[in-house]
């Protein structure tokens, strides 16, 4: 292609393909507008283990045109970082964007949505999840009382066993009966 | 021992409960066996408080159960454990689907390929790296086909900036403008080029002795035809007559002979290929549509009442990830409050309905009814405004056989050009002016906001349906009825060549068509554009339900004109690539945006419902025009017979005898009765099996509520037995699993 030094080994990249749902096209691209967010700390060659140790921390990660405006983007940082803490090495940047990718298939979407949403990381989704969930996609446009209704709402429409909190499996059944899930939860890179 | 004995009880019960397959069924049962010894039921409690977490995303890390579909199962027989193979390229899928971080697929991945594999002994050791290029074969087809479908850039900058909702649409338009390329590739190549290259075979020729056969009168009819220049050749163009008439765009020019081609020799049956080509583009649009239909209903889920989650459908999978420029983001925030509230206030209305009196029940009945009955009357008033005129219009073609004769309208003066046009006209003004009014009407009668635009929806589809309905009645009232052996026929008042009339009718239909859109878009669109920076109130919406029935309006046309103009596709497709641009401009460039959530699967649902619609009803005039009507003695590849479908009899008349007895029985009532019969109970059975499953779910429902009561119940039993017998070391010994 032209590169002197190219960006990855050969074993590297088919690591890559093997384990994300990309071309080695896509992998390119996406080394270069990981690139872009940081040029300084990023380097343009990665065959080392330049790819599973340089981070980029999160407020400049908020700054990728595709996140830029997510209202999720800080949750979606920190589920697929280390410890929560929202700073994403290469390896991260990847399995986000293979995750979010078209091929990805439903399961793999759904497992990681369930976490986005769980903001308190408790392994269900309960009140104040869903709560924190509808300000954070309204951005304040509506007040407390209706969002307490919508969130009576969704559990009474989504927790089958009456328990007060949706559990992963509950979670699966409702995105089974949400037909805009695969096509809304969806980046293109 | 009572302790026991219970503690038995409530083991066996939870036992049963957490049975999530037969294996462990297997296993579970048999420790609850020996249960007695208070050893086991540590491992009792392990397998409780993991079902309460079976399948989440992070429980597979240590539990070998979680990584049974990489590594295989194994089997223990005696003191052997026997494992699964599973092939390299399963596993790696397998990997890749796991919802794990990219470090520990990596350590998987590298385990996975340095199992040694039994081959290596015999063939050598596999290489490390497989070859890059095209391991998966269908994900290489994937990847090199997307290179070959237009637009897909152009339709990724409408997405980011409008939503999915809106770039459906145009999705749906490129679909069309495939539909359309196909069909026009089937008239090319069996029709059109066969006509332009082939020769004649002698057939008859004109026996002066009897000048009403069909081929001296096919002679009078082109030798008649007015053939103008200058100026006159340009209107020509846009009206479909004079030098246009005679090409092989209409109807009118083909010949009714076999042809013989030039490079191959062969026979060609014309009038046979021409009918079945124009029913092999209807059998293969109506396949489509049925496979692009069936494949969004798999999709998007039957909205049965309590299986389709409103609220949850906003929150869980409302946002658009896609989007990216911040105007955007702020519009789908405002879309996305406006849903929810407006789903608020429709659940306090449907409330305040239940409640309602049963005087203000009538009055509401009563305010519907004379809504649908205005809707229905303004229907059939514009289906007689089109008829009227295209009678008009029928008179002035009648009469234009030389004498360039002025025309009256009501007494004023009018030239012969806008003549031809007036039933076109009439049909696109009465589209573009009475749906609005529709709109106001169903304000009135006090819908809900979906429903409105449902009804909305389908009170437009109906207009342009009924237009062109009767448009084709106005020209069936003309027919000559069958058995007149006249070429032009003074008795009856077609003019002499009835099909390409009706083409050319329609060809100016789409001409009007396209003018008026063009003009709504970039004249008025732009005068309101500027205007509403002075008064919102005039703001242009682009709405979305209205810009589809558009659509499916012109692809009906396309397919009602495909019999009488083969070239019709190809001019549809040229149509729709202008359309295309066009809506681009309108949508970036002069509407506001929209308030509206479009969801892309609702969308799609409802273009592929109107186009099915649509298609049905067009075909129930093309099949009447194609079994009963006779064609037109001076022109076209079917004249002289009696009707079209004749040509496929004729032949059908020179094959072997067992087919011929097969297909006259396939048309009696001996098949087609109990064809019928066994059709409806099928449909039946299905109908009763899904009423079956409905009332089995929301049993199952009930049961699982239940089944959780139960559980907590046990838990709470549980914990207590535990604390009154002293284990509570084993509480702290094995917390509840969580993330």
């Amino acid at each position: 292609m032209g590169n002197r030094k190219s960006v990855f080994t050969p074993e590297q990249l088919e690591e890559y393909q093997d384990a994300t749902f990309f071309t080695r096209k896509d992998i390119l691209r996406a080394q270069k507008r990981f690139r872009e967010l940081s040029p300084i700390s990023v380097p343009s060659i990665m065959t080392g283990s330049e790819a599973q140790t340089i981070t980029v921390p999160l407020d400049v990660m908020e700054t990728l045109p595709e996140l830029k405006e997510n209202p999720f983007r800080k949750r979606l940082c920190q589920v697929f970082s280390k410890n929560n803490s929202g700073a994403l090495t290469f390896d991260d940047f990847l399995d986000m964007m293979s995750v979010l990718s078209e091929a990805s298939p439903r399961q793999i979407r759904v497992a990681y949505a369930f976490r986005i949403f769980d903001y308190n990381d408790d392994g269900y989704l309960g009140w104040s999840d869903l709560e924190q969930a509808a300000n954070e996609l309204t951005s304040g446009g509506l007040d407390k009382d209706e969002v307490h209704v919508i969130v009576g709402k969704i559990m009474e429409e989504g927790d089958i066993d009456d328990d007060g909190k949706l559990s992963f499996i509950e979670f699966q059944h409702i995105i089974e009966r949400t037909p805009d899930f695969m096509t809304n939860f969806h980046v293109r890179i | 021992m009572s302790n026991f004995r219970e503690l038995d009880s409530v083991l066996a019960r939870i036992n049963t409960m957490s049975c999530e397959s037969r294996e462990n069924c297997a296993m579970v049962s048999s420790k609850g066996r020996h249960a007695r010894r208070r050893s086991d039921w540590h491992k009792a409690d392990d397998e409780f408080f993991q079902e309460s977490y079976p399948s989440g995303p992070s429980n597979a890390n240590d539990t070998e159960a979680g990584y049974e579909d990489i590594q295989g199962k194994t089997l223990k027989i005696g003191d052997i454990r026997y494992t699964e193979r599973i092939e390299l390229d399963d596993r790696i899928a397998k990997i890749k689907t796991r919802a794990e971080p990219m470090g520990r697929k990596r350590i998987l991945l590298r385990e996975a390929r340095d199992e040694p594999s039994p081959r290596s002994e015999i063939v050598g050791p596999i290489s490390a790296h497989r070859k890059q290029a095209c391991h998966n074969t269908r994900i290489c087809w994937r990847d090199n086909a997307k290179l070959f479908v237009p637009f897909t850039a152009l339709l990724k900058s409408i997405q980011g900036r409008f939503g999915s909702g809106l770039a459906s649409y145009f999705i749906f338009m490129r679909w069309l403008l495939a539909l359309n390329l196909v069909m026009s590739l089937f008239m090319l190549l069996f029709v059109v080029l066969p006509a332009i290259s082939g020769n004649a075979e002698s057939g008859s020729i004109c026996n002066k002795r009897d000048p009403f056969s069909a081929e001296c009168c096919h002679e009078t009819y082109e030798n008649s035809t007015l053939v103008s220049t200058g100026f006159d050749a340009v209107f020509d163009f846009a009206t479909g007559t004079g030098w246009l008439e005679l090409t092989h765009l209409f109807y009118g020019h083909y010949p009714n002979v076999n042809v013989r081609l030039q490079f191959l020799e062969w026979t060609y049956v014309f009038p046979l290929a021409y009918i079945l080509t124009c029913s092999c583009c209807f059998l293969v649009s109506f396949m489509w549509i049925v496979y692009e239909a069936a494949k969004g209903f798999r999709e998007s889920l039957v909205n049965e009442k309590g299986s389709f989650h409103v609220y949850c459908n906003v929150v869980f999978a409302g946002w658009d990830f896609s989007i990216k420029s911040p105007k955007s983001a702020a519009v789908e925030h405002s879309v996305i409050t406006n849903e929810l509230k407006s789903l608020l206030h429709a659940e306090i209305i449907a409330e305040k309905r239940k409640s309602m009196q049963s005087s203000e029940r009538w009055k509401l009945r009563f305010k519907r009814m004379f809504g649908h009955f205005c809707a229905t009357a303004t229907l059939f008033g514009s289906g007689f405004a089109i008829y009227y005129a295209s009678k008009l219009g029928l008179e002035n073609a009648r009469i234009s056989d030389g004498n360039q004769t002025k025309e009256e309208i009501a007494g004023i003066e009018v030239p012969d050009f806008v003549m031809e046009y007036v039933p076109s006209v009439t049909i696109t003004v009465l589209n573009v002016v009475i749906p609005p009014l529709f709109g106001i009407l169903s304000v009135f009668e006090g819908y809900s906001p979906d429903q409105q635009v449902n009804f909305q929806i389908l009170r437009t589809i109906g207009l342009r349906l009924a237009s062109i309905f009767f448009l084709m009645a106005s020209f069936y009232s003309i027919m000559c009825p069958a058995g007149s052996f006249e070429c032009t026929g003074t008795k009856c008042k077609a003019p002499p060549c009835w099909e390409t009339y009706v083409g050319q009718e329609l060809y100016k239909l789409v001409w009007v068509d396209l003018v008026f859109s063009l003009a709504m878009v970039f004249i008025v669109g732009s005068l309101r554009k500027v205007v509403s920076s002075a008064i919102p109130l005039l703001q242009v919406d682009f709405d979305l339900p209205r810009q589809v029935v558009d659509l499916v309006y012109s692809q009906s046309l396309c397919w009602l004109s495909i019999l009488f103009s083969p070239l019709a596709p190809l001019l549809h497709v040229l149509k729709f690539l202008v359309v295309f641009y066009v809506k681009q401009f309108h949508l970036k460039v002069i509407c506001a945006p929209s308030l509206l959530l479009y969801r892309a699967s609702k969308s799609k649902a409802l273009f592929m419902g109107a186009l099915l619609l649509s298609f049905l009803a067009v075909t129930l005039p093309i099949g009447l025009l194609v079994l009963e009507v006779p064609p037109s003695r001076s022109c076209g590849p079917f004249r002289g017979r009696t009707h079209m479908w004749g040509a496929v009899v004729d032949s059908i008349k020179e094959w072997p005898v067992w087919i011929k007895a097969v297909f006259g029985f396939l048309t009696t009532a001996g098949f087609v009765v109990p064809a019928l019969i066994v059709l409806i109970l099928c449909l039946y059975y299905y109908y009763a099996m899904a009423a079956a499953h409905r009332s089995m779910v929301s049993r199952l429902q009930d049961q699982l509520i239940l089944e959780n009561r139960d559980k907590q119940f046990l838990r709470e039993k549980l914990e207590a037995l535990k604390k009154s017998t002293g284990r509570s070391s084993v509480a702290e010994a094995t917390p509840l699993r969580s993330t």
